[in-house]
């Protein structure tokens, strides 16, 4: 058991974080211990420990919700190397339990009690490795995968059982956040019952399923994508998401929030963008629950949005002076070119960067070219950008 | 006080019978209303200042527009423009999010390319109606696939739609009409090719009032073996309930709150009036379970199982309410529902197969809690497994590979009908050429 921190209040709402990564699996291939029985076509990995730490540093760094304060986060990495995890404030650093199931089997329960000691309390459940679909069903692959060369789906996670299961028991919120493929092997054709660890009963009790989010980086049958050593694609949207781009202005509480609701078009935005940026195979997450709504995370400020704006023709930019004027705060403007170089052009692009949300009149001059000034275009930038309108906005010049 | 006028502009479709959830923000961002608009709206008594007008569309796509309120308006107007399809026939589906331009930020493609693949070969599609059904489930003693009949059909017209493309060859649209005076029944689609495997598509069950369903071939955008760099979209043309629908597969419940409920009132109206539009039903049926508002769907889910009793997600839907309803303590009739499913056929929506699945495995694992075999459950159990296992579970609607569509498997069947005994090629199959993908492996995690 790895407990990054703990705070319990007990009379009070908190957030109860469970975090699990896996890159290192002994017996897949490349692994040097007794190749699994079944090894399904899959190896080492080296993203997933890198996206989870991720994932626990952004609760400990940026995690801010009045709502639910942070109760505690668990975390279990499995890596080729293991190194020590570096706590907050120069605390020290933390070595981490290895993601094999007999940690995580005696810490689960205790972290499901946590999640039940208060009706509100927020669930979060977030794991990083190999995943597969056998059946209907999907297996969290852990460390000790295969290790069990006649049951090897005994070192795996029955992720349906799990998040069922939990759902049954645990009153307030539950997110999950699945950041694995979901790949059928052609080995797993003929199994019936793969005996991996669902951890409780299955009930006909579903008092708590509509408070239920559950978000897996892969549609059945698909594959989810990292680059080796680092953040997965998934999880790097969803921090995106987490940092701003998936708020939402809540006008009862007067503040910037993001929510299970307000991320899952943002997720789909932001995932494309980094499809396109990895320049591989697309990846298409699942939602594949999301009754209820639950603030995950509480913007202090207002929240920065890329934002883009295409100029045409093309060559329209090339020698113009660009400036931004926000509407809502007179204090905040931005020209290109500026001394200060911190916003820049490419091609027909004004690459502004991210700009606080909120609506801006743009104004432009073209120095040596044959184009008419826009003196006032009104803009609006929002959530999750590239504002506006989830692209860049094509202004068309006229001669 | 001002008048807001909104426009929504989708080229190449008449936005007149197009909901969009479109959104009032003040200059902070603050939303101030949601609405629905079908090509225009107005709203009132808008203060002067400026404003954000915004669009969620089904296919994620977000369209927003600044408008400035000066004091001495009465009225203003602000237009949302939406992206432009590359051709006409294609602007539904690009709107519901069945087509995607590649960004234009980079330009960068992100799609298993046509061009990368071998010559075009021979395909094919065909329709089969399920004509079974409507047994007593307590009979159990045929083997499923006998229960099941299954008929290629002939009564369809089939009209190739821009086909060759020049502009974009490695896009094909087909519509397929349906006769006015037709029963609406399940029925499913079984495209195939020579190098392309087989695969079958639940078709939603159409009123009789729309009836065109166009079925797109595109470059898949992530790659899955059997389909072979091949994506086949279906969609229908009733405009409400496909925005919800695709909303819905989406994961967007938010933006389809407002939407959800006026196709319900439709939904439920044509119910009570024995009208049934089953498609808007079983979709704001999914909605009301997706998005857990169980105290909307009240007693119309058992109305829906009985009245439109030849449809799986019909009692699927009551099944699930009845599960979910902590104010009812007796599940049986849950678990008669699930196992009365089986006996319809297969549900049209990926969220109803999973519920099914979900639903008696749940029912199954009680009873071997307590030690004991619930049989029943079992061998529905068994037979809803045979076709998840062949499922690709990317699809809004139920897909799975297969010879015929009571053959389900992930074993690849290739070539033409007519070369394999027993299965009969439809006088209205349709023969076009499409470019088929070389196979290609999974794709692990880590491997960019």
């Amino acid at each position: 058991m790895t407990i990054i921190m703990e705070n319990i209040q007990p009379a009070q709402a908190q957030v109860h974080v469970m975090i699990i990564g896996v890159g290192k699996y002994p017996h897949l291939p490349g692994g040097g211990s007794t190749p699994a029985k079944r090894t399904l076509g899959l190896g080492q990995l080296t993203s997933p420990p890198v996206s989870a730490r991720n994932f626990c540093q952004w609760f400990l760094d940026r995690y801010h919700n009045p709502d639910r304060s942070l109760g505690s986060i668990e975390m279990f990495l499995s890596e080729a190397q293991p190194t020590p995890f570096d706590l907050p404030l120069g605390a020290g650093h933390i070595e981490v339990a290895s993601a094999r199931m007999e940690n995580i089997d005696s810490a689960f329960y205790q972290w499901k009690d946590r999640c039940k000691s208060h009706p509100d309390n927020l669930l979060v459940f977030y794991f990083c490795g190999h995943g597969v679909q056998i059946g209907a069903s999907n297996i969290l692959l852990l460390e000790d995968y295969g290790e069990n060369y006649d049951a090897p789906f005994r070192g795996a996670i029955h992720f349906n059982r799990m998040w069922k299961g939990l759902s049954g028991v645990v009153a307030g919120h539950k997110c999950f956040f699945v950041d694995a493929c979901s790949n059928v092997p052609w080995e797993g054709q003929d199994i019936e019952d793969t005996e991996a660890n669902g951890f409780l009963s299955i009930t006909n009790d579903y008092r708590y399923w509509d408070r239920l989010t559950v978000i897996r980086a892969a549609v059945d049958g698909r594959s989810a994508y990292g680059r080796k050593k680092l953040v997965s694609r998934f999880t790097r949207a969803l921090m995106e998401c987490l940092n701003g781009r998936g708020a939402i202005y809540n006008r009862d509480n007067n503040r910037w929030e993001i929510t299970n609701q307000s991320l899952t078009n943002p997720l789909s935005i932001i995932m494309d963008e980094i499809n396109d940026e990895e320049k591989g195979k697309a990846q298409v997450h699942s939602p594949d629950h999301n009754p209820g709504v639950v603030t995950l995370q509480v913007q202090e400020g207002v929240p920065d949005v890329p934002v883009v704006i295409e100029f045409r023709p093309a060559d329209v930019i090339e020698d113009a002076l660009l400036k931004l004027v926000s509407v809502n705060n007179r204090d905040w403007e931005l020209s290109y070119p500026n001394p200060a170089g911190n916003t820049r052009t490419i091609g027909s692009n004004w690459v502004v960067g991210r700009v606080p949300t909120g609506i801006y009149k743009l104004g432009a001059r073209f120095q040596n070219r044959p184009y008419r000034a826009i003196e006032e275009y009104f803009i609006g930038v929002d959530p999750p950008g590239p504002a506006p309108s989830s692209g860049p906005i094509i202004l068309e010049v006229l001669p | 006080m001002t008048i807001l006028k909104i426009t929504i502009e989708i080229p190449h479709l008449d936005a007149s019978y197009v909901p969009v959830t479109t959104e009032i923000l003040n200059a902070n961002l603050e939303k101030l209303r949601t609405l629905i608009v079908y090509r225009e709206s107005s709203i009132a008594d808008l203060s002067p200042g400026f404003y954000l007008v915004r669009a969620v569309l089904p296919s994620g796509e977000i369209s927003t527009a600044p408008v400035h309120i000066t004091e001495d308006q009465t009225e203003a107007s602000v237009s949302l423009k939406t992206s432009t399809s590359p051709h006409e026939w294609l602007a539904w589906q690009q709107f519901l999010g069945g087509y995607r331009r590649p960004s234009r930020i980079s330009q960068a493609v992100n799609i298993d390319r046509w061009d990368d693949y071998d010559t075009p070969q021979d395909a094919w599609m065909r329709i089969w109606t399920f004509t079974g059904g409507h047994r007593d489930p307590s009979e159990d003693n045929l083997p499923y696939e006998l229960q099941f009949g299954w008929q290629v059909e002939d009564i369809f017209r089939w009209y190739p739609l821009k086909y060759p493309n020049d502009d974009t060859p490695d896009l094909t649209a087909i519509n397929l009409t349906f006769p006015v005076n037709d029963t609406i029944r399940q029925r499913v689609l079984q495209v195939g090719g020579e190098k392309l495997p087989w695969r079958i598509i639940l078709l939603p069950p159409m009123s009789r009032i729309v009836s065109d369903i166009q079925v797109l071939l595109r470059p898949a955008r992530s790659g899955v073996l059997l389909d072979r760099g091949v994506a086949i979209k279906l969609v229908t043309q009733d405009r409400e309930t496909e925005v919800l629908s695709h909303y819905i597969h989406s994961g967007d419940y938010y933006n389809s709150a407002v939407l959800a409920t006026e196709l319900l009132d439709t939904a439920e109206r044509l119910l009570r009036e024995k009208l049934v539009n089953p498609y808007g039903a079983l979709v704001g049926g999914y909605y009301l379970l997706g998005a857990g508002d169980l105290e909307r769907l009240q007693s119309w889910p058992n109305n829906f199982a009985n009245w439109v009793d030849w449809l799986p997600d019909s009692a699927v839907i009551h099944a699930w309410q009845i599960l979910l309803d902590n104010d009812i303590k007796d599940k049986s009739m849950a678990r008669t529902r699930l196992i009365e499913a089986t006996y319809r056929g297969l549900p049209v929506f990926k969220q109803g197969l999973r519920y099914l699945v979900e639903g008696l495995q749940n029912f199954s694992s009680l009873a071997h809690q307590e030690h004991q075999e619930d049989n029943e459950v079992e061998r529905a159990l068994k037979f809803v497994q045979r076709f998840s296992r062949a499922a690709n579970w990317n699809q809004r609607l139920v897909t799975y590979y297969g010879r015929s569509p009571y053959e389900p498997s992930l074993n690849p069947v290739i070539g033409m009908p007519d070369e394999l005994p027993g299965v009969v090629e439809g006088k209205f199959s349709f023969t076009l050429q499409i470019a088929v993908g070389q196979s290609s492996d999974f794709d692990l995690f880590d491997q960019n």
